[in-house]
């Protein structure tokens, strides 16, 4: 055997156990952890630094394969609109202040903007209102906005449009709120969850081997934003606060008008106006408080701007109530006894099975900060366990005998190089598996699928070459020649469709999505690993082949010597 | 050329029945590109053999009674169906509350009928995103053949080449299309990407037999396009037919074996493989024949124009053709049977070049010694001469 050959051969054995042992990770000097708890292995034995395990894939499976819940949530965009109504400017009186304010919180039409009750936010600063909701797009911002100035303008002459704009999210509102949803889930503990944002406005969130996947999707559904509303005081005020009744262990408040007349929570909500929300709470201020006997609270602390609101506000209201609302239901609404100075307390409602729990989920949320926007649910995917065991299961078996059926052809119909071949096809698996492993790719159900398919598709380089070399050694060249020149000829062939393939992978990577993306890269991996094993590699062994006995009889390279010209 | 004819029409017949259903009864779009939820739920039991229809009965009417509107059917393994599949359509504003609320109800509905019914995969696809993974998915394919249409281009030096092979990929998805028009299987993301990996695989193959093309134009000068293009296919079809063969291996384990997850995936593997293998060979480089036929007609209609009569050049092309066809036999007499067994009768406006032809017809392992960018190049200087 020729010194440079031998070297080649050590180079790629050594590049197929690498493989071997980066994917199948018998050794390793950290501890191997589970995919499913992320907790650290036992190691079977452990040998200096070098700890020892039982083989197994290690790959990131997918979440069609492991199951698990694939979101894909959406910013949604905003109206913001600004008007200046003298009637509350500090020149008027207290009481002709507040009337005005309540006058404006009646006149809102909440079933006619925004696109869902909730969405709207009234906020008041001196003599300057902001109407806050949601828009569908432009046009419905239009009309939204042309709905709020109508209505003002016609029970306050004098009131003034300030400004009316969209606000659409901008990269960095979506990195914030990748940078959220992280601190969020990661708090509740998920193994190797994913969050990325999707330019402009999206957000996918991967939760694998999640088991309760209704509740996940609810956790972080429950990223709506802490607000502080101001109860109108014909709801309540001093003494007649409302009726507190517990049932589940939550309470349930109810409000009357003066008349008796009851007011249910949901329009209570709507009319009490904000005074500061989650957006305005300083991060990591939120503790749990849990002293046996006594009521759990949750901890908050504001920050700038709302910090002073909230000053100024319970100082001028002590008496009245203040509602607090975490996605639209009222959890605690206490009495203002005194000036809040910016921090406060949750508490009531927690006390109940499980109460703790959710005391700690709402401490998470508050902690984490409050997204800069509404999220809502454009795409869900929920894939069990179960089916993706058996899916993993049935492709595996399904893509070992496809590729056992290639083998036994490749020998049939090529004899001596078809199994050289083989044995390139073999490594080629481990390669592959060792390349996705290197750069870190998950491997999906389509993944695989690529991965079977590529098997299939490796051999095509390889059966061009043999076709090739049948072809030369029957124009009479010696073996060598008519190896080198096969080899030689059919390069640029060879070379041209393979970048064909792996364009359209890299059409399918930009363009797809999920495990789409996934099928592209492993398929472009695919391609350009077959080029090498099956031109590099088999060019090899061909050449060792040519070196050794077998090259004397023409019939192993499925050429009988009677077609072979100038005999 | 009949059999040309012959293959061309073999195509449309495929293409043109899979436009009708296509025209009529649309394409069975998944909810990746409607919107809507599809939940798959898992039975306690299989459902019994023959009673399978009146099962799926009992479930419609189950979800009908909650006002639902939704497809049912029955999915499973050869073992037996124990999965229903349920598609649920879109719904505009809120679809995600609207489509979760649903998602409950037919559970309930479901379980009445059905005991110990779960779901075991979820699918919901608002309108949203299902505007954007159309648009996607259509892009994909436009920048997928673009990319192919380019590179064959360029690297080919010529537009009948990479166009050629353009029309064999469109052929090929277009009957992709059909067939999933005529059997009303689904239409979603992993058809896609299915059909644009298709794309990648026949172009292998119409790659192959063009580079076989384009070397053997360089060894055979004289023989005309449609002789060398024949055999060029004959000395490539072992591949084609091995290469299509390996894939096929693999596909149809993964079809029979791999689950219903992949089953659509892989049906269109197959279906797209096998026609790209049939396109390549019987499409592409048929197309090419034309366009390059035209091409000499053109140039032969060019130099009869220019007055010097061309029988002579080319009867002084077809001479020492003959010639060495003679004295090469055994070679020729063993490559003969290539072009008979699909004859590829030379088409040329000048009898000249027929009969040119008809020398490199048996001996078509031989050169003759114009070819026809040298004929160009004659015929160019004669009108500078002129």
């Amino acid at each position: 055997m020729q010194a440079r050959l031998r070297w080649w051969l050590i180079a790629i054995i050594a590049l197929v156990i690498a493989s071997l042992v980066g994917v199948l990770e018998p050794i390793k000097l950290r501890d191997r952890k589970d995919p499913d708890t992320g907790k650290p292995v036992p190691p079977v034995d452990r040998m200096g630094p070098f700890r020892f395990y039982k083989p197994h894939i290690g790959l990131t499976l997918g979440l069609d394969l492991r199951g698990g819940i694939h979101l894909v949530l959406q910013a949604q965009r905003e109206g913001v609109f600004d008007y200046t109504v003298p009637e509350l400017s500090g020149a008027r009186s207290e009481a002709e202040q507040t009337d005005t304010w309540e006058k404006i919180v009646g006149l809102l039409p909440m079933d006619k903007i925004g696109t869902d009750k909730r969405n709207v936010e009234l906020k008041r600063e001196g003599a300057e209102v902001r109407v806050r909701t949601r828009v569908n797009d432009e046009a419905d911002m239009r009309r939204q906005s042309k709905i709020v100035t109508d209505l003002l303008t016609a029970a306050f002459p004098k009131i003034q449009t300030k400004s009316t704009k969209a606000q659409s999210v901008s990269s960095d509102d979506l990195k914030s709120i990748v940078r959220i949803l992280e601190n969020r889930i990661n708090a509740f503990g998920v193994a190797e969850p994913l969050i990325q944002s999707q330019l402009p406005d999206r957000v996918i969130v991967e939760l694998p081997g999640i088991k309760d996947p209704e509740k996940a999707k609810e956790m972080i559904k429950k990223t709506a934003v802490l607000q502080f509303r101001a109860v109108p005081r014909k709801y309540a005020y001093g003494d007649k606060g409302p009726d507190v009744t517990k049932v589940d262990g939550r309470d349930v408040f109810t409000f009357s008008e003066a008349s008796g007349k009851e007011a249910p929570v949901s329009q209570v909500i709507d009319q009490s106006p904000i005074v500061a929300t989650g957006r305005d709470l300083q991060p990591g201020s939120s503790r749990v408080i849990s002293v046996p006997g006594q009521q759990t609270q949750v901890t908050f602390a504001l920050q700038g701007d709302a910090r002073k609101d909230m000053e100024t506000f319970t100082r001028g209201n002590v008496r009245a109530y203040l509602a607090v609302v975490l996605d639209g239901q009222m959890i605690s609404c206490p009495v203002i006894k005194s000036t809040i100075p910016g921090e406060g307390v949750i508490e009531g409602g927690f006390d109940r099975p499980g109460g703790l729990e959710e005391a700690r989920d709402l401490s998470v949320l508050l902690n984490a900060g409050a997204l800069p926007f509404d999220l809502e649910y454009v795409e869900n995917r929920t894939i069990s366990p179960e089916l993706g065991e058996d899916a993993l299961h049935k492709s595996l078996i399904a893509g070992l005998i496809g590729m056992v059926i290639v083998l036994l052809f490749m020998i049939a119909y090529y004899r001596l190089p078809g199994l050289l071949a083989d044995i390139a096809l073999v490594m080629y698996c481990a390669l592959l598996m060792g390349a996705i492993k290197l750069v870190d790719q998950v491997l999906t159900l389509p993944g695989i699928l690529a991965v079977i398919i590529s098997i299939g598709m490796a051999v095509d380089a390889n059966i061009i070459i043999f076709e090739r070399l049948k072809e030369e050694i029957r124009t009479g060249k010696t073996l060598r020649s008519a190896v080198e020149a096969a080899f030689k000829r059919a390069w640029t062939a060879i070379l041209d469709s393979n970048v064909c393939s792996i364009g359209t992978g890299l059409v399918l990577f930009i363009f797809g999505t999920g495990p789409i993306k996934g099928f592209a890269v492993a398929l472009i991996i695919g391609v350009a690993v077959s080029l090498f094993t099956a031109v590099t590699v088999t060019r090899l062994f061909m050449n060792m082949a040519v070196d050794s006995r077998a090259a004397r009889n023409l019939g192993l390279f499925g050429v009988s010597s009677q077609e072979v010209q100038g005999t | 050329m009949h059999l040309r004819n012959l293959w061309f029409t073999i195509s449309l017949l495929i293409i043109l029945p899979g436009a009708a259903f296509w025209a009529t009864r649309g394409l069975n779009y998944g909810i990746d590109f409607t919107g809507g939820g599809l939940i798959t739920y898992k039975l306690a039991q299989a459902l019994p053999r023959g009673g399978e229809l009146a099962a799926l009965e009992k479930a419609r009417a189950a979800i009908a009674r909650t006002g639902i509107e939704a497809r049912v059917q029955a999915a499973g393994t050869a073992a037996g169906n124990d999965q229903l599949l349920v598609r649920t359509r879109k719904a505009e504003k809120n679809a995600d509350a609207v489509l979760t609320d649903q998602e409950k109800k037919i559970e309930t509905a479901l379980n009445a009928e059905f005991p110990g019914i779960r779901p075991l995969a979820t699918d919901m696809v608002t309108p949203v995103v299902s505007k954007d993974l159309l648009r996607n998915a259509v892009w994909s394919v436009i920048a997928g053949m673009g990319f192919i249409l380019l590179w064959v281009w360029v690297r080919y030096h010529g537009w009948q080449w990479g166009g050629t092979a353009l029309v064999a990929l469109s052929h090929d998805v277009l009957v992709l299309i059909g067939v999933f028009a005529m059997t009303y299987r689904e239409i979603n993301s992993p058809f896609v990407a299915a059909a644009l990996t298709v794309v990648g695989f026949s172009v292998h193959d119409t790659i192959i037999i063009y580079d076989r093309i384009r070397e053997n134009l360089r060894l055979r000068k004289g023989s005309t396009f449609a002789e060398t293009c024949n055999i060029s296919l004959l000395e490539t079809l072992a591949r084609s037919v091995n290469t299509v063969l390996t894939v096929e291996f693999v596909l149809v384990s993964v079809y029979l074996l791999g689950g219903t997850s992949l089953r659509d995936f892989t049906f269109a593997m197959i279906i797209g493989v096998t026609v790209g293998a049939y396109s390549s060979i019987f499409n592409a480089s048929q197309l090419m024949v034309v366009l390059k036929n035209r091409e000499e007609r053109r140039l032969a209609q060019r130099r009869a124009q220019g007055g010097r009569p061309a029988t002579a050049v080319a009867a002084r092309a077809a001479r020492p053709a003959a010639e060495r066809a003679s004295r090469s036999a055994p070679q020729a007499s063993r490559r003969a049977q290539a072009p008979q067994a699909k004859p590829e009768p030379a088409v040329g406006a000048e009898a000249a070049l027929e009969t040119a032809a008809s020398g490199g017809l048996d001996s078509s392992e031989e050169r003759t010694p114009r070819d026809a960018r040298r004929k160009l190049k004659a015929g160019r200087k004669r009108k500078k001469r002129f």
